[in-house]
């Protein structure tokens, strides 16, 4: 008898409600000047601050952002309303944006973001200034993400233009403002950020009983939004329990703003002057960290170890399995062993949490199995590491020894652990051409293949030298001398990399 | 054989793609140029990383296109050579260059003759980019810790570019303490410094405070603090908040008794209740953040906190003299060092330093010891105030007083001779009524100004601020208790008798602030609203009463 079989196919975009991962996050704060405080699961409202400079001085506004995602195949619409006061005066805006997605072949996505629909109303010290629709707001958005194993970049600019109606529409008062920008910004599983640039024109025209005043001002906000995660040791003061001690995993999001303008100063009747003043300030949004205990195990054979606190929270994070009675820490690792700690380490971007499911229904008829077939002659698909391997392989983290053979047994050296942690961060372009020399005093020993990434992982801390200057690419490397590699690619990914994206690019625009 | 045709070794090109036929005993037998499909002008093209240039004596070295060569063997580079340095054609990062600006660690393309000599080049830099802390600026080095820890010198020539609030500035606005963000070209033999970015005063120490300190909670990275003070001017004052005060750790910070550093464990298990000195720094949203907190020994006396001038640093040791104080003060790691706002060392004090510290005295040895230093930016005393009637306005160029008054000291003195002030971009006009456009500030009309005494405060001859408030002759002195709606109470309020050259006390006085009332400080003029509770001020007035207007406000 004929089976059919009829599948139901559930096109589903899983919200990750579990702890631990760190949501896709680009636009959470929009791009109006402000900052909000971030995703947490379940949640698409958000704690918003944001600061307009319509009225002649910088105000800022407080209040909340409600963002609404749904997506229909390659075309992303984006409501953000927003609902905000400074004591008696008030926002309230709401604008849908429409992305339209385009992959290339390269894995590169490139986003086209138009403006479909626009409404504002900005009341301050009882003068109203009213964006009516859509005609009053030109916006122009265009975005790159470059994918990589463990690491989503993209950046992207934004070009607008708003003119306010102040007061009533045949008055004829009008301010303009033009903001022209830049984001950047990258998700992980660690953490998430995005930065963004902006410079902004403000123009007014007021009719006034001794004619027109027609004044401008600038404006730039440096805006960084990120997501960490961190990990600290917390030792348990009773003598008498099972385990000394276990990390806390704590996560928060911390959004900060920092603007400049200068605007001209306006004289007693509300006239502008020719005298400029400079104001400057920053808000922030922090969120109440969320903590989570990791668990522990019995690692006796690494107490007193040089790496002991590496090694535990490696077993905290199950990066290494197993219980830890059987752990030797200066036994060396294999390149199966590598490969599944670096599934855990370098884990794939998480999906974005605000997108609507949409469910699509179709039918699909199943005449078999599904053959797994292994990429490695030396890896069955009985291995119990052949999943993880598949994996580092298929994300392009790891590759082959040549032959089609993996060497699983094979031990792991420095170099190849180097290699595969900038492979995970997709950082390959950063060494020079045609092949980087490194500062290391054995440099020439590094393999070829494994020195652009050791210069790489150099110049980011990723990897110190020894006392004497050498990387030592081929050494085989020991169990304790992975968890330190890798607590370093995990604290890089946690710290390191947000530093770029927060008080570097703000501080030094 | 070459193309099919017998040939010789010397017809050999560098970079000939050949097959060598090769015996038992590894000699070449044959050799056989194979065309690949590249030209021959393709194949005169080498690409590298430079290991070195040397312009005199006409050559460039490139590392192995693979990275390597970084070993003792010079054989083991590749080294070509340059006739006519004028005549080679050089590109630098895409731009007309000279032979000479190709530098170690660039990527560099060299285009070949027939006989092997260069005659173009094409390089970019790789330049990289290092966050750091000036620890020490000297004449031609600076001293600088990476966020890692490590420190470096490097050498600081003529030409290196520094840059603050994007623009130029010199190596004489790099000081001790300062953030910065380096360009470095960093290459196998050396580092080289490029470029200096200052960053602005968003790390910089707004606070010091002292209190006794509950607890240091590792979970919420939060100090408790009781009996919090504040430093202020050589003085420790209360803050507002009463009882326990909590301030966040910065993601950097210290932790001291006295000049050892301990972990928080420690401190939270040995230290409950101890006085520690913490020094704060600002962060976004106007939150302060602990970077250094110094416990003091609890058997140590904190015996003062003064302000003096260091007059002499005592060689070998730790430790300056001041002008007014006969005794070394010692300072160590746990010492709590501002200079500028600037978080820096003992060594990055300097003679002739005004100084603010707090003392302490060590139990054991009796020693001095500084425990908290802070060097104020020199005030830019720039700032002159006038007083005239206006004989004549250019409109928005410049007008002149026929004659005019300059407040020196505690007196106006007079000069009889007429003085022209600028009008700029920055000048502004107060009248009753508030601020006045500049461009009705004008001498003629029903509007005009000339024949009004006003009061004029000057950078040299560009006015920067003109008011109209009345003349007052009388300074009053106090501590402000209270500011806000318009008026500032004071209390401590002395009076300067110029009959007898004398300050007198009187009673806690409440002055107006007028909408055309000067509030300078710090050689600034600022807005009257911002003057705090707390500040010591200097005001001018018309008479000696217990209210009234104030017409100047200097904040001392």
């Amino acid at each position: 008898m004929k089976k059919k079989v009829t599948a139901l196919l559930l096109i589903i975009i899983t919200v990750f409600l579990m702890y631990g991962h760190v949501f896709a996050r680009e636009g959470v704060c929009g791009y109006e000047g402000g900052i909000s405080s971030g995703e947490v699961p379940d949640n698409s409202t958000f704690e918003y601050k944001e600061v307009t400079f319509i009225s002649g001085k910088p105000v800022v506004f407080e209040g909340t952002l409600l963002i609404k995602k749904s997506q229909r195949q390659d075309k992303l619409t984006t409501t953000y309303t927003y609902n905000l006061r400074n004591g008696e005066n008030t926002l309230t805006r709401v604008l849908v944006y429409t992305t339209e997605s385009e992959k290339w072949e390269n894995g590169q996505i490139t986003e086209t973001v138009s403006l479909t629909s626009a409404r504002e109303s900005v009341r301050i010290d009882g003068v109203t200034y009213t964006i009516p629709n859509i005609n009053s707001y030109q916006f122009a958005r265009s975005n790159l993400i470059d994918p990589r194993p463990a690491v989503n970049y993209h950046a992207g600019s934004i070009w607008s233009r708003k003119v306010y109606q102040v007061g009533a529409a045949n008055d004829g008062n009008t301010v303009t403002v033009e903001c022209t920008g830049t984001f950047y910004g990258y998700d992980q599983y660690w953490g998430n950020a995005e930065s963004l640039l902006l410079d902004y024109i403000i123009s007014g025209e007021r009719n006034t009983a001794d004619g027109v005043d027609i004044w401008g001002g600038t404006a730039t906000i440096a805006i960084s939004s990120t997501s960490t995660e961190q990990l600290e040791y917390f030792e348990n003061r009773p003598n008498q329990i099972s385990f000394s001690g276990s990390y806390v995993q704590s996560r928060m999001n911390s959004n900060v703003l920092e603007y400049t303008c200068m605007l001209p100063e306006f004289d007693s009747r509300g006239i502008s002057t020719d005298r400029i003043v400079t104001y400057s300030d920053s808000l922030a949004i922090e969120t109440f960290p969320i903590q989570r205990r990791l668990p522990t195990t019995d690692l006796r054979n690494a107490r007193g170890h040089w790496a002991e606190n590496d090694i535990k929270i490696m077993f905290g994070l199950e990066v290494f399995k197993g219980d830890g009675s059987n752990f030797y820490p200066d036994n060396y690792m294999t390149r199966a062993e590598f490969a599944a700690a670096m599934t855990k380490v370098a884990k794939e971007v998480p999906q974005d949490p605000t997108l609507i499911t949409r469910t699509v229904q179709t039918s699909r008829r199943t005449t078999g199995k599904e053959i797994i077939v292994s990429p490695f002659d030396d890896v069955s698909i009985n291995n119990i590491y052949f999943n993880d391997i598949k994996s580092v392989f298929e994300r392009g983290i790891m590759f082959g020894k040549g032959q089609d053979r993996f060497a699983p047994n094979d031990y792991i050296t420095r170099a190849e652990a180097t290699v595969a942690f900038i492979r995970a961060l997709g950082f390959e372009s950063l060494a020079p051409a045609p092949v980087a020399v490194t500062s290391f005093r054995d440099n020439d020993l590094i393999p070829e293949h494994a020195r652009n990434a050791a210069y790489v992982a150099h110049r980011i801390g990723l990897i110190q030298s020894d006392s004497k200057g050498n990387m030592n690419p081929n050494k085989r490397l020991t169990k304790a001398e992975g968890a330190a590699m890798f607590n370093s690619l995990i604290k890089y990914l946690q710290e390191g990399i947000r530093k770029d994206y927060r008080d570097r690019l703000i501080n030094y625009y | 054989m070459i193309n099919g045709a017998k040939a010789d070794l010397s017809d050999l090109t560098s970079d000939a793609t050949v097959i060598l036929t090769i015996d038992g005993n590894n000699i070449v037998k044959e050799i056989q140029g194979v065309d690949i499909g590249i030209n021959a002008e393709a194949r005169r093209i080498v690409r590298g990383i430079v290991e070195e240039n040397n312009p005199n004596l006409g050559y460039i070295t490139l590392y192995n296109e693979d990275g390597s060569g970084t070993g003792s063997n010079p054989l083991a580079l590749r080294t070509y050579n340059y006739v006519d340095q004028s005549k080679v054609e050089v590109l630098r990062n895409h731009e007309p260059a000279d032979i000479d600006s190709i530098q170690a660690g660039d990527t560099a393309y060299l285009r070949l003759d027939s006989d092997g000599y260069i005659v173009s080049v094409s390089a970019v830099d790789n330049y990289t980019v290092r966050y750091a802390k000036i620890l020490s600026k000297l004449p031609a080095q600076v001293i600088v810790e990476y966020d890692d820890g490590t420190q470096q010198i490097l050498d600081v020539n003529e030409n290196i570019i520094v840059i603050k609030d994007k623009n130029l500035v010199g190596f004489q606005a790099l000081r001790d303490g300062d953030r910065v963000r380096l360009l470095l070209n960093e290459n196998a033999r050396s580092t080289e410094l490029k470029e200096i970015t200052i960053e602005g005063d968003e790390y910089y120490i707004n606070n010091i405070y002292k209190g006794k300190i509950a607890r240091i909670d590792r979970i919420s990275d939060k100090i408790t603090v009781m009996g919090m003070q504040v430093f202020k001017k050589g003085r420790w004052e209360l803050v507002d908040r009463k009882g326990a005060s909590t301030i966040t750790m910065a993601d950097d910070y210290s932790i001291y008794l006295k000049d050892t550093p301990i972990s928080i464990n420690d401190a939270n298990r040995l230290l409950y209740q101890n006085d520690a000195y913490i020094a704060v720094e600002r962060t976004y949203g106007g939150e302060e953040r602990a970077v250094v907190v110094a416990y003091r020994n609890s058997l140590d006396t904190e015996i003062s906190s003064i302000a003096d001038t260091i007059s002499e640093f005592v060689p070998g040791t730790s430790s300056f003299r001041t002008a007014n104080e006969n005794r070394r003060i010692g300072f160590s790691d746990g010492s709590i060092i501002v200079k500028y706002g600037r978080l820096v060392t003992g060594n990055s004090l300097s003679y002739d330093d005004k100084v603010y510290m707090t003392l302490n005295r060590d139990y054991s040895s009796g020693n001095y010891y500084a425990s908290v230093v802070n060097v104020e930016e020199p005030q830019n005393d720039t700032l002159m105030i006038y007083r005239g009637r206006i004989r004549d306005i250019n409109q928005s160029r410049d007008f002149t007083v026929e004659s005019f008054s300059q407040l020196q000291g505690l007196d106006w003195k007079y000069y009889n001779t007429p003085k022209t002030f600028n009008i700029t971009f920055d000048t502004r006009v107060l009248t009753d009524e508030g601020v006045l456009n500049v461009r009705e500030f004008v001498g003629y009309g029903e509007e005009s100004f000339i024949n009004d005494v006003v009061y004029i405060v000057a950078d040299g001859i560009d006015a920067v601020l003109v008011t109209t408030a009345p003349y007052g002759t009388v300074n009053m002195r106090g501590t402000v208790y209270a500011a806000g709606d318009g008026t500032i109470s004071i209390r401590r309020v002395s009076v300067y008798d110029s009959s007898d050259y004398k300050w007198k006390n009187i009673a806690d006085t409440t002055v107006n602030v007028l909408n055309n009332t000067i509030a300078i400080e710090k050689g600034r003029v600022i807005d009257p609203s911002s003057i705090k509770k707390g500040a010591d001020i200097r005001i001018i007035k018309r008479d000696r009463s217990t209210d009234g207007d104030a017409y100047i406000i200097i904040v001392e």
